[in-house]
C-alpha cells in the first residue's frame, strides 16, 4: 500500500534544547497510529511540526507525495488536522465555521448542508448551531473543531488528543466515526491518554518520552 | 481574617507600584540611591503640583471673578457640592445595578469562597477604591481654593501669599474628604444592601436614586444656586468660611457623616453574598486590569463578544466557494464588529484628503500622511490580524498566501477610499480646483499603507506565538514605511502639474504599492518560528 504521511528526520529544537528529537515513520493508507506519552513529551510540539503550524529544525514531511514545505497547498488539500486547543473567530457562528471551511474547501452547498446537519446532530451541537463559539463549553469546542475538519475532504487526519475534553457518548462516536475514515482508506494519526481509544483503533502505536519517539 | 489582609496589603501594595513604575522607581529596590530618587519624586512633584495649581488658580480665579466675585468662596462651594451631587447620583444608579465592590476571578476563589467576616471584609476592601476615587476630588478642592485665594491676593509676590494659597487649599481639601467619605460609603451601603443574603434587591435603585437626587434638587431648587452664592442650605456641611479660617463646625459635621455612614456600611455588611458580588464584578476586574496592562486587543475581544452575545445577528448566505469564502467571512466579520469608534478612521482620510491638496509645504503634507498612516493602518490589517490569530484555521486553508493577504487587506478599503474621494470632493469645491493628481494616487496610497502596515504585523509574526492568538499590531517600523511610502507620490503630485504630475505621481505609486504587496506576500510566507 502506498505510504501517505512520510516523516523523515523530523526535529524540532529550541534554543538548542530538543523539544523533539529526529524522528521517522511512515502511514499507509487505510492506517490509524496512535502517539502516547506522559505531558511535555512533545506531543504536541510534533503534531504542530507535522501540520505546517510551526517549522521543523530539520527533517521533511510528505502527504500522499507532496512536500508540506514547498507544496504547502498541495498538503493542505489533502491534510485535515485538530489542535489540542481549537481556535475560531469571535464573529462567526459556530455553524458559519463550518460553512467557512467546507465553501474554502470547494465543498458543494447541498453536501455541507446534508453532512454538516449529520455531524452537528451526532456531537449534540445541532442546536446550539447559531451560538458562537466563546459561548461553548470546552468539550464543544473540541467537538466544532473536530467536525470542522470531517466536514471537509482529506486524505491525511490529524488529532491532538481529540478526546481530552469529550463525554464518554463523543468518545464512542468519534471511534465509530474513525473507524469509518480508515474504512474509506483515510490515513489517520492522534495522541492521547485514552487507553479505549488506543484499544479500539490502534493499527500501530508510538511512544514519546523526553522527546523520543519509539514505535511499539 | 488576618490572610484576607495579607492579601489585600499584597493587591494594594502591586496597585501603588503599578503607579510608580510610570515614575521608574521600583518598590522592591531597598537601596540608598532608590531612597534619595523617591526623595527626589517627592520634592519634584511637590513643585509640580505646587505651578499647576498656581497656574489653574489664575484661570478659576478668573472664572470666579466672572461668575461672582463678591461671593468667590460661596461660588467654589457650589461648584463642589454640584459636582459631588452629580456624581454621588450616578455612584448610587451604578451601586444599585452593580455590586461597588469589585473582586477578581482570583478573589472569587481565595476569599468569597472562605467564611470570611463579611464586616471586617469589606471594611478592608474599602479604602484603595476610596482613594483613587477621591484624587480626583481633592484635586478640585485644592484648584478651587487656590482659585479663590487667587481672587483675594492676586498679584501678591510674597513668600506669605504662597502659604496663603496654600492654607486656602488645603481647607478646601480638609472639608472635601469627610464629605467625599460618607457619600463614598453611602453608595457601597447601598451596594452591600441589595446583595445581602440569597435576594437580590434590584428594586433598591428607585429610593435611593430619589435619595441621591435630593442633594441636587435642593441646589437647583433653592434659587440661590442660580446666583452662584451657594446653597443656603446646604452650606453648612462645606463651609465658605475657610477664607477665614473658622470652617471647624462643618469640618466637624463632614467628619460625623462620613463616620455615620461608615457605621452604615458596617452594620448593613454582616450578610454581604461575596459570590454574587464576584459574579457581577469579576467580567470588569478583568477588563479593568488587561486595558491597565495594555492588553487593548483582549480587552475589544472581550467586549466585542458580549456585545454579540447580547445582540440579535444578522447573517449573509455563504454561496461562494474557494477564496470567496474568505471574502464572505471578513464581510460577515466586517459587520458583526462594527461599532461607533470605527468611524473615526472614517474621519481622518475625510478630513486629511481634503487637506492634503491645500496645505502647502512637504513638511505639512507629510505630518498629514503620519496622522492617516497612524490612524487607517490598524483598520486595514484588522481582517489579517484576525486570520493569523486563528492560525490553525489559517494554516488549513487551501488558499495561497497572496489571495489571503488581497482578501484580507482589501475588506476595508472600499470604505477608506469612498471617505478619500468624499474629502477630495470637498477639496475640490473649497479650492475650485480639482486636484486630478491626488484623485488618480489615492487608490495607492490606501494600499500602500495597508501592504506596509501588513508588513510590519508579518515581519513581527511569530509561528509559535500565533498558535496561541498572540498577534503583533502595527507599530513604529510599520507607520514609518507608510509614511515614506506614500510621501513620494505625493511629492510628485505637488510639484509637478498637469499630465507629468499625473503620470509621475500615478506610476509612483503603483509601483510602490507593488513593491510593498511583494514585501507583504514574501513575509507572511516566511513567518518565523
Amino acid at each position: 500500500m502506498a505510504n501517505m504521511l512520510e516523516v523523515e528526520e523530523i526535529s524540532k529544537q529550541y534554543d538548542g534544547y530538543y523539544a523533539v528529537s529526529p524522528v521517522s515513520f511512515a502511514l499507509h493508507q487505510a492506517e490509524i497510529a496512535v502517539i502516547t506519552g506522559p505531558n511535555g513529551s512533545g506531543k504536541t510540539t510534533l503534531f504542530s511540526c507535522l501540520t505546517g503550524l510551526i517549522p521543523a529544525s530539520s527533517g521533511t514531511v510528505k502527504v500522499a507525495g507532496f512536500d508540506l514545505f514547498e507544496d504547502e497547498l498541495e498538503v493542505h488539500r489533502r491534510m485535515a488536522s485538530v489542535p489540542d486547543v481549537p481556535r475560531f473567530y469571535t464573529e462567526l457562528t459556530a455553524w458559519e465555521h463550518l460553512e467557512f471551511i467546507a465553501s474554502a474547501n470547494d465543498v458543494e452547498k447541498s453536501e455541507i448542508e446534508s453532512r454538516g446537519n449529520k455531524l452537528f446532530k451526532d456531537f449534540g451541537l445541532w442546536e446550539a448551531r447559531s451560538l458562537f463559539p466563546h459561548n461553548y463549553s470546552r468539550g464543544m469546542r473540541l467537538k466544532l473543531g473536530l467536525a470542522m475538519a470531517f466536514i471537509r475532504p482529506f486524505d491525511v487526519l490529524l488529532l491532538d488528543e481529540p478526546t481530552s475534553a469529550l463525554d464518554v457518548e463523543s468518545v464512542d462516536l468519534l471511534i465509530d466515526l474513525l473507524r469509518r475514515f480508515r474504512e474509506a482508506g483515510k490515513t489517520i494519526l492522534l495522541s492521547t491518554h485514552d487507553q479505549r481509544l488506543i484499544d479500539s483503533l490502534a493499527d500501530r502505536r508510538f511512544f514519546i518520552i523526553n522527546s523520543l519517539i519509539k514505535e511499539a | 481574617m488576618k490572610a484576607i489582609h495579607w492579601l489585600r496589603s499584597k493587591q494594594e501594595e502591586n496597585e501603588l507600584g503599578y503607579w510608580l513604575s510610570f515614575v521608574a522607581y521600583d518598590q522592591q529596590d531597598h537601596s540608598l540611591t532608590n531612597k534619595i530618587y523617591l526623595l527626589y519624586l517627592v520634592i519634584f512633584f511637590f513643585f509640580w503640583f505646587m505651578t499647576v495649581f498656581f497656574f489653574f488658580a489664575k484661570v478659576g480665579g478668573m472664572a470666579l471673578s466672572l461668575l461672582n466675585p463678591d461671593q468667590a468662596a460661596n461660588t467654589s462651594v457650589t461648584i463642589i457640592w454640584f459636582i459631588l451631587a452629580c456624581w454621588n447620583l450616578f455612584g448610587l444608579f451604578k451601586s444599585s445595578k452593580r455590586s461597588p465592590i469589585v473582586f477578581s476571578e482570583t478573589d472569587q476563589v481565595l476569599v468569597c469562597q472562605t467564611p470570611v467576616n463579611r464586616r471586617a471584609l469589606v471594611m478592608r476592601w474599602l479604602w484603595m477604591p476610596w482613594f483613587k476615587n477621591a484624587l480626583l476630588f481633592w484635586v478640585l478642592a485644592l484648584i478651587l481654593g487656590f482659585s479663590t485665594a487667587e481672587l483675594y491676593y492676586s498679584g501678591a509676590e510674597s513668600t506669605n501669599a504662597i502659604f496663603n494659597y496654600v492654607g486656602f487649599g488645603l481647607r478646601a481639601l480638609l472639608q472635601i474628604i469627610p464629605i467625599h467619605l460618607a457619600f463614598y460609603a453611602f453608595q457601597w451601603s447601598v451596594g452591600v444592601l441589595r446583595l445581602r443574603k440569597n435576594d437580590q434587591k434590584n428594586w433598591i435603585m428607585f429610593p435611593v436614586i430619589a435619595l441621591g437626587l435630593i442633594p441636587l434638587g435642593i441646589l437647583i431648587f433653592d434659587n440661590t444656586f442660580y446666583s452662584l452664592y451657594g446653597s443656603t442650605h446646604l452650606i453648612f456641611f462645606m463651609n465658605p468660611d475657610y477664607i477665614n479660617g473658622t470652617a471647624s463646625s462643618s469640618l466637624l459635621l463632614g467628619s460625623l457623616s462620613a463616620l455615620l455612614m461608615l457605621v452604615l456600611l458596617f452594620s448593613v455588611s454582616r450578610h454581604f453574598n461575596l459570590n454574587r458580588a464576584a459574579q457581577e464584578t469579576s467580567e470588569l476586574e478583568f477588563l479593568t486590569t488587561a486595558a491597565k496592562y495594555g492588553f487593548t486587543d483582549l480587552v475589544e475581544q472581550r467586549r466585542l463578544q458580549n456585545r454579540l452575545s447580547s445582540k440579535r445577528k444578522f447573517t449573509l448566505p455563504a454561496k461562494h466557494k474557494g477564496s470567496a469564502a474568505l471574502s464572505w467571512k471578513n464581510r460577515i466579520q466586517v459587520l458583526r464588529g462594527w461599532n461607533w469608534k470605527q468611524l473615526f478612521p472614517l474621519l481622518t482620510v475625510f478630513s486629511i484628503s481634503l487637506g492634503l491638496p491645500l496645505v502647502p509645504g512637504l513638511v505639512s503634507k507629510s505630518l498629514a500622511l503620519f496622522f492617516l498612516v497612524l490612524q487607517i493602518g490598524p483598520i486595514m490589517t484588522q481582517r489579517l490580524r484576525s486570520d493569523l490569530a486563528c492560525w490553525p484555521i489559517l494554516q488549513q486553508l487551501p488558499l495561497r498566501k497572496q489571495q489571503i493577504l488581497v482578501q484580507d487587506l482589501i475588506s476595508s478599503l472600499p470604505m477608506l477610499l469612498a471617505a478619500g474621494l468624499l474629502g477630495l470632493g470637498f477639496s475640490a469645491i473649497l479650492s475650485k480646483t480639482v486636484a486630478i493628481n491626488y484623485l488618480f494616487i489615492m487608490p495607492g496610497l490606501l494600499a500602500t499603507i495597508a501592504c506596509t502596515a501588513a508588513i510590519d504585523v508579518l515581519r513581527k509574526s511569530k509561528r509559535d506565538l500565533l498558535i496561541n492568538g498572540t498577534v503583533p499590531s502595527v507599530g513604529t517600523q510599520g507607520v514609518i514605511l507608510g509614511v515614506i511610502g506614500t510621501v513620494i507620490p505625493v511629492w510628485l503630485a505637488s510639484t509637478f502639474t498637469g499630465l507629468v504630475g499625473i503620470l509621475f505621481s500615478t506610476l509612483s505609486s503603483l509601483v510602490i504599492t507593488w513593491i510593498c504587496y511583494k514585501y507583504a506576500v514574501y513575509s507572511f510566507k516566511n513567518i518565523r518560528s
